[in-house]
């Protein structure tokens, strides 16, 4: 009876996430969306391919000119649960499994987060399932990081609350490991974001916690160092984040970019009650998304409708009264104010403080606020009395309509006066309009404008809201409501989870598709894994174990943001790296990638130097002309990569678009990773790739004195190349010059510790001084992962010995007080 | 029992108090090491201004400080051009213009220290027209001291010497004496106007190309400083420094007067000397006129019956005074709209070259009054006259006289 009253809210819980996912659990079915699948799965197949030879995976090898892997905030190298599951499952099940649990810990920790804060169980399942299916987790569904980071803040919460109101040791120690945890599955926005809210918790609890000021005061000033703990536990990732951060090229990270993707107000205000509303229409983009510098990826706050009713009712009657309710709503308000982003006054002022101004998306603050509309909502749902319901009910959809009706005319009068409303879509925007379902035929015989398909815009993502609304009203209107409170509190909870299913069914960007891949190109690629390619294929070819130097990049915002170049700012993704790039050369794959009729003379002495062999193109993206330097040398059908890159409707429209095809320079050009630059001494001007700190062309005929270095052994943390050299000079490897990586070169017997220098900017080069054959060892040893091993290492004792002190401290003081307590949870 | 336990308790908490605080003393400290070593040191090299500059200076380290020492250097960069990069009215013309200019990359190579850490190239730095009117220390003094000689706080030399190393903090950097690092700022392409660090299509300046060509035929400096910084000196002279094209640069006429045929016959030699690249050199609207005229024993100027242009001559038209242009007009090729489009020839002097314009002029002897003059002016524009109308300047504001030549033709010398 007591497992089944302790696990019961967990079980259902679980079956409500199952239900979110059933496709996944019951056929087998893998999650399928175009970021998904051609950037974070891509990534874990490299993880999980060195994990099962045995290594960690440092520095990763295949993605770009190398990157550090271990820094790379959206693979979690060291996160447990990435470990256990990438080692023991395939890819596929891997990800799946680890897209379930995730939501459904998201679920529990909010669960046991209410329960905490002294909720019962219907309203602490309530509050469990607004934070486990609000928007935040709905349109980053397809985004590993958001649930891998953002199931774990309502448990840091909970850790915080249990220890500045009861001061248990172990609860802060279990803070900094929750943090700890937090900051090792990656991405540290999310993580960031727990830290100032509960030191924001902290903060708000001197007032408001029901203890006394001085002992939260006192508790409180040990948070900080909890975290400091946090910090401390995952230092060996976090100090590779921090060498990549300090290495990283910060331009294009100001203001504007900081600001881009807040939620703006009324978008805020309609997405608390309509969430479809401006989330499917493509013809949104152009008119309520782009001018907004927003996007509906980024921005969803709904909770539900009948949360947010209760939620603003607990507020509004018992705000002043409970100091709980004081706690979560100034909670609540700063995650709402802070997911206003640039549309919150004063909001440049605060881009100084540390965690709100080293990222982009303030939108994202709504997970924070959706944890907070939970804890309202459940409070609220409490104190509900049968009596009263169906009076609230009516208020509450009249005055919800209202409040709809008003965001959405103003919303619509500021995108009337925008040009874009009067215009016909462009090529990028048709795309999308196929891809929702228009008809080839209908977008050219009529032209598809704002303005004039708002009617149908409004009515189909209206409807549903509008609806439940006048629903709500109807419920007033009934003559009586059930008189049982287990009944009633079960129905309204009930009603939640309908409603955010239907949310997530509805609005979501995945589809369920059986696992398997058939890709002819993929396959292509596998055969030849250490070929490098490009191509707007996203991290595709890391699929099969090949090497992708990718299109993706920091964007530059003016052009991203700027309605008329929307052709342009669609060669980026809406996913902005969240930690700044060693460097920019991106841009010249983005060309390479997604304007090849501009490729020219230098792009392709680019290519050599870098060792692009090959170019994928196809779909309904822009391939070579005629008369272009490179050649095509093999064509595909391949659907699947069409479905995966263009759009499943976009494929059965268009059935053309499964065409691919791969270009190479012709067979006379050679392409190599690494080349020996002869030099004079002293060195004939214009010939030492190390002056230079741009990729051609800053320089032109740089091969003239160069020569192609063939045998390239790469394992990741090591390269081996082996030359020969006429005359001394300059060897080049086209990977990325990084802190870490120290090169020995082996020559006549001897061997020796070479210096390694950048080259054009971003790449490696070592002198080799004396002719004849050569060695050259590169070796991936950061001190950044040694000492970071070390602090964790160290956290970790200290972790465990203050954890044995608190048992000792909890033991001592049980045996003083004598037995007693309850398993019922601490009310306060 | 109990008290023991709790002394037991108290001591291992202050053994756990004591050792997280000096474990975390020390992993800050290694941390911070670790990070500090992570930086690659800043390289001496410019990036075709895709970067602004970090000099990582003390805020003490400015021009004029430079200069207390450093007198006759500071005194020499005073008067360059480099001084006024970032305030002569041409750049300044250039960087509001809404057309191309209005671009961090202008200010990453002309005022190499400006503030713009955060904006891309492409970006226009803020309050750009207030930037000009009360220009602030580090575009008002443009490529200064700092600019090329201190890099993370370190003072750039080519050699070492204890004075140096006395004064300040040095950094052994061969790569000051290199025509790359001049090419850093003086060789660039076109800007892409999507991608904010790429560069495109061919060289609005091509300084080292040139310069390499000229290495080809058996050029012997081995970098720009050779003739561009003689001695040291800072003053850097170049298209702006009429001694330095009077250098670069020799003009010779010849005239004679062709009884049998009636005409005039000259031939004027415009030759570029040991220059190391291109003349006239430097950014593509840059242009060298050669303008000829004739005029009688009254001063007034001739116009032939009729005259027709040597192979050599560009200018087909008939009006004299007939003008010849060396320049490099860019094309639809040049700026990327049209990316087959061939470019436009490239008319200016290659080093060493000798390029001789001949022309006629049909006269009746007894309707003009000899002796004749023939005129001949060598012209250094800053701009196209087009340019100059874009950028609202007068076209006697954007040239400059560089040599002429005069010769006095008689009926008497005829042959």
């Amino acid at each position: 009876m007591r497992v089944a009253y302790r696990t019961g809210p967990l079980c259902l819980l679980a079956i409500v996430v199952a239900v979110w996912f059933w496709p996944m659990l019951l056929n087998g079915r893998q999650p399928s969306a175009a970021e998904l699948t051609s950037t974070d799965r891509p990534l874990y197949h490299f993880y999980a391919g060195a994990l099962a030879e045995d290594r960690v995976p440092l520095w990763n090898e295949r993605l770009g000119f190398g990157t550090p892997a271990v820094a790379d905030g959206r693979i979690g190298v060291f996160y447990p649960v990435h470990q256990v599951l990438y080692r023991l499952l395939s890819v596929e099940t891997a990800y799946g499994c680890s897209l379930v649990l995730h939501v459904m810990l998201a679920g529990w920790f909010a669960y046991g987060c209410a329960r905490v804060f002294g909720l019962g169980r219907a309203a602490s399942i309530l509050a469990a399932t607004v934070f486990a299916g609000q928007g935040f987790f709905v349109v980053h569904v397809d985004q590993a990081w958001s649930y891998t980071t953002g199931c774990w803040l309502p448990l840091a919460v909970l850790a915080t609350w249990r220890w500045l109101r009861d001061g248990a040791w172990g609860w802060l120690l279990g803070l900094s490991l929750v943090l700890a945890v937090q900051l090792l599955a990656g991405h540290f926005q999310i993580a960031g974001y727990t830290i100032l809210t509960i030191l924001l918790l902290t903060i708000a609890a001197v007032p408001l916690a029901p203890v006394s000021r001085r002992t939260v005061i006192w508790r409180g000033l040990l948070v900080p160092l909890a975290v400091l703990g946090g910090l401390s536990l995952a230092a060996v990732q976090m100090l590779p984040a921090a060498e990549l951060i300090v290495q990283g090229d910060s331009r294009g990270r100001g203001m504007e970019f900081l600001e881009s993707f807040s939620s703006p107000p009324w978008h805020l205000l309609v997405h608390q009650l309509a969430p479809g509303l401006l989330q499917g229409h493509p013809l949104w983009e152009p008119i309520c998304w782009i001018p907004w510098r927003s996007s509906p990826t980024e921005s969803l706050g709904y909770v539900g409708l009948l949360p947010v009713g209760l939620g603003l009712t607990t507020l509004a009657w018992t705000g002043r009264r409970d100091r709980l309710v004081r706690l979560w709503g100034v909670l609540l308000l700063v995650a709402l104010a802070l997911s206003l982003g640039g549309y919150l006054p004063g909001y440049r002022q605060l881009l100084s403080v540390p965690i709100v101004g080293w990222f982009a998306a303030p939108a994202r603050w709504s997970v924070v606020a959706g944890l907070f509309w939970g804890l309202l909502a459940g409070w609220g749902l409490e104190r509900v009395e049968a009596r009263l319901l169906g009076r609230w009910c009516v208020r509450f959809a009249g005055v919800s309509l209202l409040v709809l009706t008003i965001a959405v005319a103003a919303l619509l009068s500021v995108a009337r006066d925008s040009e874009r409303f009067y215009k016909g879509p462009d090529a990028s925007l048709r795309n999308q309009l196929l891809e929702y379902g228009y008809l080839k035929q209908e977008i050219e015989s009529r032209p598809l404008t704002p303005a004039g398909e708002l009617r149908t815009m409004l009515r189909d993502e209206l409807w549903v809201p509008v609806g439940s609304l006048v629903l709500f009203g109807l419920v007033g209107f009934l003559p009586r409501l059930p008189e049982s409170r287990r009944v009633l509190l079960g129905g309204l909870v009930g009603i939640v989870i309908i409603d955010l299913t239907i949310c997530a069914w509805s609005i979501r960007r995945v589809r369920f598709e059986p696992a398997r891949t058939t890709s002819p190109v993929l396959e292509a690629l596998g055969q030849r894994p250490e070929a490098r390619v490009a191509g707007p294929v996203g991290l595709l070819p890391l699929v099969p174990g090949g090497r992708v130097v990718p299109d993706a990049g920091l964007p530059d915002f003016r052009v991203f943001w700027d309605p008329k170049n929307q052709a342009s700012a669609q060669w980026w993704t809406n996913r902005w790296p969240s930690l700044p790039e060693p460097s920019r050369l991106g841009d010249q794959v983005t060309l390479l990638s997604h304007s090849p009729g501009r490729i020219s003379d230098d792009d392709i002495t680019f290519m050599r130097l870098a060792g692009i062999e090959g170019l994928l193109y196809g779909a309904n993206f822009e391939t070579p002309t005629q008369d272009s330097p490179l050649k095509r040398v093999r064509n595909f059908s391949d659907p699947w990569l069409t479905r995966q890159r263009a759009g499943r409707e976009l494929l059965k429209q268009i059935p053309e678009y499964a065409e691919w095809s791969l270009w190479q320079l012709p067979s006379e050009t050679t392409v190599s990773r690494a080349w020996f630059f002869e030099l004079d001494d002293p060195a004939e001007p214009g010939s030492d790739p190390r002056l230079f700190r741009v990729s051609p062309p800053a320089r032109r005929n740089m091969l003239r004195n160069a020569h192609p270095v063939l045998q390239v052994r790469d394992r990741g943390e090591t390269v081996m190349l082996s030359g020969s050299a006429a005359v001394p000079g300059v060897l080049l490897l086209a990977d990325r010059h990084y802190p870490g990586w120290t090169a020995r070169v082996t020559q006549s017997g001897k061997t020796r510790d070479v210096e390694i220098q950048p080259a054009f900017g971003d790449w490696r080069a070592v002198e080799i001084s004396e002719q004849g054959d050569f060695e050259v060892v590169f070796r991936y040893d950061p001190d950044s992962v040694r000492l970071g091993a070390w602090i964790s290492l160290g956290a970790c004792l200290i972790w465990i010995a203050g954890i044995l002190l608190a048992w000792m401290w909890t033991r001592s003081s049980i045996e003083a007080e004598g037995p007693q307590g309850s398993d019922e949870p601490h009310v306060s | 029992m109990v008290s023991s336990r709790l002394r037991l308790q108290r001591g291992l908490l202050v053994v756990l108090v004591v050792s997280g605080i000096l474990g975390v003393s020390w992993a800050l400290l290694a941390a911070n090491r670790v990070l500090q070593v992570a930086v690659d040191p800043t390289p001496a090299t410019f990036n075709q201004g895709l970067n602004r500059l970090e000099t990582g200076a003390p805020r003490h380290w400015t021009n004029q400080w430079c200069g207390t020492c450093h007198k006759q250097a500071y005194s020499e960069w005073k008067s360059s051009m480099h001084f006024v990069a970032g305030t002569n009215a041409n750049f300044q013309a250039q960087c509001l213009d809404p057309g191309g200019g209005r671009q961090q990359w202008c200010f990453n190579c002309h005022a190499p220290t400006n503030p713009g850490t955060k904006l891309l190239p492409l970006h226009e730095p803020h309050e750009l027209e207030q930037l000009f009117a009360q220009p602030p220390q580090w575009l008002a003094q443009g490529v200064g001291c700092l600019s090329c000689h201190v890099r993370d706080g370190q003072v750039l030399v080519e050699k070492v010497t204890d004075t140096a190393i006395a004064a300040h903090p040095v950094r052994q950097s061969p790569e000051l004496g290199t025509a790359e690092f001049c090419a850093g700022c003086h060789q660039f392409n076109f800007k892409d106007v999507n991608l904010p660090d790429y560069l495109h299509g061919p060289f609005q300046q091509a300084s080292l190309e040139e310069f390499l060509d000229f290495r080809l035929a058996d050029g012997f400096e081995t970098r720009c400083h050779d003739c561009h910084m003689p001695g040291g000196k800072h003053v850097m002279p170049g298209g702006y420094d009429n001694k330095m094209l009077n250098r670069a640069l020799k003009l010779e006429l010849a005239a004679d007067w062709d009884r049998g045929r009636k005409q005039v016959e000259v031939s004027v030699n415009v030759s570029a000397r040991r220059v190391g690249h291109k003349v006239p050199g430097g950014e593509h609207f840059r242009s060298v006129t050669l303008h000829t005229w004739w005029t009688d024993a009254d001063g007034r100027l001739l116009q032939g019956p009729s005259s027709e242009p040597t192979e050599d001559s560009v200018d087909a038209g008939e009006d004299w005074p007939r003008i010849e242009l060396f320049s490099r007009r860019q094309g639809a090729f040049d700026h990327d709209t049209a990316a087959l489009e061939q470019p436009l020839a490239d008319t200016r002097l290659r080093p060493g070259e000798t390029r001789e314009f001949r022309y006629t002029l049909r006269l009746d002897p007894d309707l003009v009054r000899f002796p004749l003059q023939v005129h001949t002016e060598l012209w250094y524009h800053v701009m196209h006259k087009i340019e100059a109308e874009q950028f609202h300047f007068s076209p006697e504001e954007v040239k400059s006289i560089i040599c002429s030549k005069r010769l006095t033709v008689d009926r008497d010398a005829q042959r």
